[in-house]
Formats: C-alpha cells, sequence, structure tokens
C-alpha cells in the first residue's frame, strides 16, 4: 500500500477534526517561511528543532515497521529529509505530524518492498554499527537474567513474525493505533483510509494477531 | 438504571479499549456498566486487554533499547550533514561562469555520442538480463531460500506461504470495502495527498541530497 498522492478533488473549505496545529506544526510554518524567504541556512537550523521533537517517535515506528535498526534509521532520515525540501507544500493549518508520519510509511512501505523484491524479506534482526555491541548481546535492557533475557527475545522474535504476517493495511494500522496510540481519525489522516475501514484493519488485526499467537496474545 | 444482559462480543470490548470514536457515549456507558456487574465479561476483557496492553509497553521499550539517546544524536547530525550539502551547495556552488563560453558543438558532439552508445549499451544489457530473469526466476528463488537457511546469524522464523495465503485474501475482501468507502472518501484528506510527496517522484531527489 502506497498511500494515496493527490487524487482530483477540489480542496475543501473546512477540515476534518483533527487535532489543530501544535507547536510542530508551528515550527514547520516558521522553516516554511524562511524557505520562501530564500534562508535556507536559518531554515535549516530551525529545521532541527522539529528533528529533535520527532526523531524519537519516528524511529519507534519505522523500527517497528522494518525490524532493522539500520534500515529504520535511514528511512527516518529520507523522510526528515523530504520533509524540508517539500516544506513548501506543508499547509500550516493542518498538524504537522500527520503530514510527516505519512511521509514515514510510505518510506518505509517502499523499503518493504524493495526488500521484498531482493527476495530477503524476513523479519531480520538489525546489525551492529562499528563499535556497537551486536542486537543480541544489547537487547533487552539490563536487569534480566540471561534466561529472562532469552525468553523476552524469544516473545519478541514470535510477535515480530506474527506482525510481519498481517496483510499491508492491518499492520499499518495496527503499529499506528496499538503502538503509536493514534486515533482511527488520525490514522485516517496519515493513511487516507476511510475512519471505519481504519477500525476493521484494527480489529481483523488483533484477531488474526491472536490466532497467531495463542497464548502469547 | 437497568444492567445489559446481552454480553458483548469480543470485538466490541476491543473497541472500548481502543475507544472506539464511533459508538455513541450512551452504548460506551452501556457496555462499561455492563462490565462492572458481569464477573464473566470483566474477566473477559482482561484476558482481551491485558496482553496487548503489555504488547503495547515492550514494544516501546525494545524501540527505544535500540534507539538509544547516543543513536539520535548520531541520526540527527547525519540529516543535517545532509541538509548542509543541500542548502550550501544551494547558496555557494555557482554554475562555471567560464563553461558558457565554451562552444556547444565542442561539448555537444562527443557527449551525444557517449549518451547514444550508452543507450544502446544498457537496450542490450536489459534485453539481456530481461531473458535471463525469465529463465532463472524459479533458480534465483530456490538459491534466495537457500542463502536464507543456510545464514549462520541467528534469523527468526520466515511467514510461511499458507498465512500469506490468507492474508492475501483477507486484504482483497479489505480492499473491496476500501474501494466501497473510498466513493464516499473524505474530501478533506485531499488536503494531506497533495501536500504529500510521492515517494517514486522524490528517490530522485532525495538521493542528489544525500
Ligand atoms: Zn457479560
Amino acid at each position: 500500500m502506497t498511500l494515496p498522492d493527490g487524487p482530483d478533488e477540489t480542496l475543501p473549505v473546512s477540515l476534518p477534526d483533527l487535532p489543530r496545529p501544535d507547536e510542530d506544526s508551528r515550527i514547520a510554518a516558521e522553516v516554511k517561511a524562511l524557505v520562501r524567504e530564500g534562508n535556507l541556512e536559518a531554515a535549516r537550523d530551525r529545521f532541527s528543532a522539529l528533528v529533535r521533537r520527532q526523531q524519537r517517535r519516528a524511529s519507534r515506528i519505522a523500527y517497528h515497521f522494518l525490524r532493522d535498526a539500520a534500515d529504520a534509521d535511514e528511512a527516518v532520515q529520507d523522510s526528515f529529509i523530504k520533509v524540508f525540501s517539500h516544506i513548501e507544500s506543508f499547509r500550516e493549518d493542518l498538524p504537522f505530524e500527520v503530514w510527516f508520519t505519512r511521509i514515514l510509511i510510505n518510506g518505509c512501505l517502499d523499503r518493504q518492498k524493495a526488500r521484498r523484491r531482493r527476495g530477503r524479506w524476513a523479519v531480520s534482526l538489525p546489525e551492529a554499527e562499528p563499535g556497537e555491541r551486536s542486537w543480541v548481546e544489547s537487547v533487552p535492557a539490563a536487569g534480566l537474567s540471561p534466561e529472562e533475557a532469552l525468553l523476552l527475545r524469544e516473545r519478541r522474535a514470535q510477535i515480530a513474525a506474527a506482525v510481519g504476517k498481517l496483510p499491508e493495511r492491518q499492520r499499518t494500522v495496527f503499529l499506528l493505533c496499538h503502538y503509536e496510540g493514534c486515533s482511527s481519525r488520525e490514522v485516517s489522516g496519515i493513511t487516507g483510509l476511510n475512519e471505519s475501514t481504519v477500525r476493521v484493519h484494527l480489529f481483523r488485526a488483533v484477531r488474526r494477531l491472536r490466532s497467531l499467537l495463542g497464548g502469547n496474545l | 438504571m437497568k444492567l445489559d444482559r446481552s454480553h458483548p462480543a469480543d470485538d466490541r470490548l476491543i473497541a472500548v479499549y481502543f475507544g472506539d470514536e464511533e459508538a455513541s457515549e450512551a452504548d460506551r456507558r452501556s457496555v462499561r456498566q455492563h462490565l462492572h456487574g458481569c464477573e464473566a465479561c470483566t474477566w473477559r476483557y482482561t484476558e482481551l486487554t491485558a496482553p496487548l496492553e503489555r504488547l503495547r509497553r515492550d514494544a516501546a521499550s525494545e524501540a527505544d533499547e535500540v534507539f538509544t539517546s547516543a543513536r539520535l544524536d548520531a541520526q540527527c547530525a547525519r540529516i543535517m550533514g545532509r541538509l548542509d550539502a543541500k542548502t550550501v551547495g544551494a547558496r555557494v556552488v555557482p554554475f562555471p561562469i567560464g563553461a558558457n563560453r565554451l562552444s556547444r558543438a565542442v561539448i555537444r558532439r562527443p557527449v551525444m555520442r557517449w549518451v547514444a552508445a550508452a543507450a544502446a549499451a544498457g537496450l542490450l544489457v536489459g534485453l539481456a538480463a530481461g531473458r535471463l530473469i525469465e529463465s532463472d526466476r524459479g533458480r534465483v528463488a530456490q538459491v534466495a531460500q537457500t542463502a536464507r537457511t543456510s545464514a549462520s546469524a541467528p534469523r527468526l522464523p520466515v511467514p510461511s506461504p499458507e498465512p500469506a495465503v490468507a492474508a492475501e485474501s483477507d486484504e482483497a475482501t479489505l480492499t473491496e470495502i476500501e474501494a466501497a468507502a473510498r466513493s464516499q472518501r473524505i474530501p478533506a484528506l485531499s488536503v494531506l495527498d497533495q501536500m504529500t510527496p510521492h515517494l517514486r517522484q522524490d528517490a530522485v531527489l532525495v538521493r542528489a541530497i544525500r
């Protein structure tokens, strides 16, 4: 599913009840104004605040989609670059987060497709960066015995595999609604799906996960 | 008020958990009241939602363990670095003035010849690769499968084809639902559609900035 881009509909006068513009949207509007003035350096500096505010959430979403830290990292970077490059098309009266998440998810879905095309679609483990401990060593967090850590890893692997088996829309809706706590209205804004369709996808995802995971969910 | 004696279905309980915005306040209140008065449903609600809650918490902590503050700092630095290339590049590097003075003919002919040769070579390679891909599709899939199974790094199970087929049919059903829903698509969302850059259009741009 690539989220829809630009149907031939006229711009509506009023907008749906998406959350009103927040601090992020205000910063994005400032960046846009600076870019319009041709003050790219100042725009870039202001944009760094936006990156700081959104990057943890974005990394989490991308990681849950891609299950690979390096891939998720790149997807997040690309999304921010894309946002900056298209900041002039940002509408100040809309929530920045919805727009940004939409761009991010499109990027993640494209990466998934590319990965499938390369014939190595699997829920793969993230690779360690030079000088970093491997994923297996560093996750999960300290405080667990080796046995507990192993159990937790196995459980996470099972869950990731089950989520990976969900059809694309169900997975997208489930990750946004459940992991990120987005409302069905927000997910509707992000995905372009009808709100009631969002709910259908969510319930189906939960039902399927319960059947796939049995006692583990 | 009278207790609603019909036990709500699992989906309704899950809807309550996810804060179903479509249900009326009266409907939500009736489910909540039922839960207070019915031990079986309270138990079922807990059974349904506690694992979901645990799943959500664990998912958040897993991602946070991978994306440490140091990693996020490095990510931010890389984004800013890539933007520097864009913003500084746009301002500082002018097109070489001297280049305009060169005769177009001098530049063009060898370039044209080179482009024509590259295009011809590309066509030949494309045709050959097309044939190879067609005839070797089965073999490539087999090799990929072997590579996956023989990888020494710990790997999580690859989804088996059976659920994938079920998933696809499920997806097809939902696609139909969506097609029906699209006819009454929320017009206001077209604003978001129009301002969202399309990925494929941007792939070249992103690569250029990188
Ligand atoms: Zn009951």
